[in-house]
């Protein structure tokens, strides 16, 4: 191909860069959007979190036995002790997370501390008829106490049956102004120190008991290939075959799209023939998939680099290796271009988007099984299934971005070597395909053709 | 004699079961003005598409330029009749890309567009998308994206179709400046008398065949119907009988206007007969009967108008 050629590919590809990239919709659309949601998804909770009032004040507690304020208040020092450091810590581990420099962790823990409770106390009454509830709720209503608890007495005895048990019930009288997040915390934290009370009231030591009962940490470390090469286990670890694939469908189908809406526009416009008579129609082709090519780029990127940000900001990128990125880059490659060549064939032999609709479900059918595949594939990327559906085009693309997505077992590069094969003799053969139709379809007018129709076009043109 | 520059030889194009050019030969000669003609369905936009190199033809061969119209797309320029504008596009875009395209470079391009946009009478429209444009004007601007790279050969697909009489005078005079320049023109319509007005060069095509190809003034005298139109103010038969009698004279005709149409023989000395007629007594109008290309096409496609068919002395198909 002369340079001439080459150049009027070129300018093709920048007018349908440009006019799909280089537009407000589009920026707005793909790029400023998602980019501004995952700023809000990071903003919004500590926006929510600084919301929150703090529960601050007295409960008065109406109990015979006098053993629940004790249990009250020294549960309330615990409680704000866990919530302000080492609960956060433990979500976080527990996610698979390693926040080593702290900042989620701290962040978790500040919003925490401005969300649960600052100084809560209990006071004690005993229950000296209907008079002192209906004392203490008149001073609940003029704001002396944050909520009036009455706890019966057979709650404490350990010789009540357990229907006793269950049949009594604690009394608890709010505010009408309370919000329902502190009407709660107060709830638990009565329900809570009642247990407590319980244990002292039986003459055992809670705390002991507690520490007994609470089940250790397990920190699972997943064994490299190499001695000493260790990695933490996250959770996170099932999302990343889903999400290199959804990144990899998102970039393509978007573009793809975009080629198919241009393809039939410049046929109903009917200015195809103007075109036409400048080009031939595979630098017309050519230029269209290339210049689409960079805005799937621009999503991939978009897209990507928020991912990959996300990631790092999580200290998770022993998921990430520079080799799986440029294999996925590979298979992008592959996905693209398999999915420009359907686009472009079946946006030159309808006339309208409507008619588009015949050829497209069979195509997303297709394309959309290996998103039902996710999890098999995730859970085990070198089983059967998954190697099948990785050598089978046209989804090899899709199901072998989550083989390496999955990273628990490197996939064997012969494997990875075999599926860069068969996807690029696919995509050279789809493309061919795609030629030829292109080069029948962009010029005829009326009824759509139908399947046989297309193969016989592949035939003749 | 330099290469023609079009040059089709047994070229034919089938649709499914229709026959759309059949065996055309065809050989446009460098700088001409050539009319191409012919009614709606002859064929003539499938030919056109094939010397494009749009379509391909089933058989026959091809030259354009000396070669393969691919290889000299941008030394050609092309209105087609299926013609349209990116609609999103400002005007100015639009004729750039198609300029950038046609290989013009881009630091021309601004000047050639502004110029050449004043000169179709469009000086105010290089900033507007084209759907803001009324029809006639979008095809002005499609006519300039035809011939922004100032091309050798210009092949124009019904260009008056849709203008007012107005925008019609316009590119009339745009397409005679084009060919006063030295540039090659070649256009379709099925409107004949304006190819008549305009033409050096008429190719007729019907049903896929050629029927007539020739220069117009050739046309004229081979489709001469050799007949005077007289127009008495007094009695019109006796105005006949008198040219009756005149050797010159084959037959005479009355019409309904009370005209009498004297067909002459072929060797008839014109200026007697006429002098003969103005000698008959006094005329409104005398005057020699001229064939139009609707008259001609129709005799060769034996589809007489109406009425009075024409006569012309020679009737061989070309």
């Amino acid at each position: 191909m002369s340079d001439r050629n080459l150049s009027k590919i070129g300018i093709i590809a920048w007018r349908e860069f440009s006019h799909t990239a280089l537009t407000k919709t589009f920026l707005f659309g793909a790029v400023i959007l998602p980019i501004g949601m995952m700023g809000l998804l990071l903003v919004l909770p500590l926006l929510f979190a600084s919301q929150l009032k703090p529960l601050d004040g007295e409960i008065a507690v109406v109990d015979s036995t006098g053993g629940f304020v004790q249990a009250f208040d020294a549960l309330v020092v615990e409680r704000r002790d866990r919530d302000r450091s080492g609960d956060a810590e433990e979500i976080i581990r527990k996610l698979g997370i390693d926040d080593r420099g702290g900042m989620l962790s701290g962040g978790i823990a500040a919003a925490a501390k401005e969300a649960s409770f600052d100084d809560v106390t209990a006071t004690d009454f005993k229950p000296d008829g209907d008079d002192v509830i209906q004392r203490l709720k008149e001073e609940a209503r003029d704001g002396q106490w944050i909520a009036v608890a009455v706890i019966p007495e057979t709650l404490f005895d350990a010789e009540n049956s357990d229907e006793d048990l269950d049949d009594a019930m604690i009394d608890l009288f709010l505010p009408k102004e309370t919000s329902p997040r502190h009407g709660d915390t107060i709830s638990d934290l009565i329900r809570s120190a009642t247990v407590r009370a319980r244990f002292a009231a039986a003459g055992e030591d809670f705390e002991y008991i507690q520490t007994m009962l609470d089940r250790p940490s397990v920190d699972v470390r997943r064994l490299g290939i190499e001695a000493g090469a260790e990695s933490s286990d996250s959770k996170l670890r099932m999302l990343v075959p889903f999400g290199f694939m959804m990144l990899l469908w998102i970039a393509t189908f978007t573009a793809g799209n975009f080629l198919l809406t241009s393809t039939i526009e410049e046929k109903s416009n009917k200015v195809i023939e103007v075109v036409l008579s400048a080009v031939g129609p595979l630098q017309l082709l050519w230029g269209k998939i290339l210049g689409l090519a960079l805005v799937s780029l621009v999503i991939l990127i978009t897209y990507g680099g928020l991912a990959i940000a996300g990631i790092a900001a999580l200290a998770l990128t022993d998921l990430l290796s520079i080799s799986v990125l440029l294999w996925a880059v590979v298979f992008f490659l592959i996905a693209y271009f398999t999915v420009a060549a359907l686009m472009a064939a079946i946006g030159s032999a309808v006339n309208e988007l409507s008619e588009a609709q015949t050829f497209m479900a069979p195509v997303m059918v297709i394309l959309i099984t290996p998103m039902l595949l996710w999890m098999p594939i995730g859970e085990n990327p070198n089983g059967t299934l998954a190697v099948v559906t990785s050598m089978l085009p046209p989804i090899l693309p899709f199901a072998m971005v989550m083989r390496i997505g999955a990273a628990t077992d490197p996939v064997p590069i012969w494997q990875l070597l075999l599926s860069t094969l068969i996807g690029i003799l696919s995509v050279i053969a789809l493309v061919w395909a795609a030629s030829r139709i292109f080069r029948v379809g962009i010029l005829m007018q009326g009824k759509p053709p139908s399947p046989l129709e297309l193969i016989r076009w592949i035939r003749q043109a | 004699m330099s290469e023609p520059c079009i040059d089709l030889s047994g070229v034919a194009k089938t649709f499914r079961d229709t026959r759309a050019v059949r065996d055309l030969n065809l050989q446009i000669p460098s700088g001409s003005l050539c009319g191409f003609l012919g009614p709606n369905g002859a064929g003539k936009s499938t030919t056109i598409r094939m010397i494009m190199s749009i379509i391909r033809p089933d058989r026959g061969s091809l030259r354009v330029l000396g070669g393969d119209a691919l290889n000299h797309k941008d030394r050609i320029g092309y209105l087609p009749e299926e013609r349209g504008v990116y609609r999103k596009m400002k005007v100015r875009d639009y004729l750039r890309y198609i300029g950038r395209l046609k290989g013009v470079d881009a630091a021309s391009l601004r000047k050639l567009i502004t110029d050449s946009l004043e000169r179709i009478g469009l000086p105010e429209v290089e900033k507007k998308r084209c759907e803001e444009l009324s029809k006639g004007m979008q095809q002005k601007v499609q006519f300039l994206a035809a011939i922004i790279h100032k091309p050798e050969l210009i092949i124009l697909d019904e260009p008056f179709s849709g203008l007012d009489p107005v925008n019609s005078m316009l590119l009339h005079d745009l397409i005679r400046e084009l060919h006063d320049e030295g540039r090659t023109i070649l256009f379709s319509t099925h409107i004949l008398h304006q190819a008549e007005r305009m033409c050096d060069r008429i190719v007729m095509i019907d049903q896929g065949t050629k029927v007539l190809d020739d220069t117009l003034e050739t046309i004229q005298k081979r489709f001469d119907p050799k007949t005077i139109i007289a127009e008495p103010l007094g009695d019109p038969t006796a105005m006949g009988t008198l040219l009756q009698g005149a050797p010159e004279v084959d037959s005479i005709k009355i019409d309904d206007r009370g005209r009498v149409h004297a067909r002459l023989r072929d060797d008839a000395d014109v200026d007697r007969v006429m002098a003969t007629a103005l000698a008959g007594g006094p005329l409104r109008s005398i005057e020699r009967a001229r064939t139009t290309l609707d008259e001609v096409f129709l005799h060769l496609v034996n589809r007489p108008l109406d009425g009075a068919p024409p006569s012309f002395a020679e009737t061989t198909l070309v």
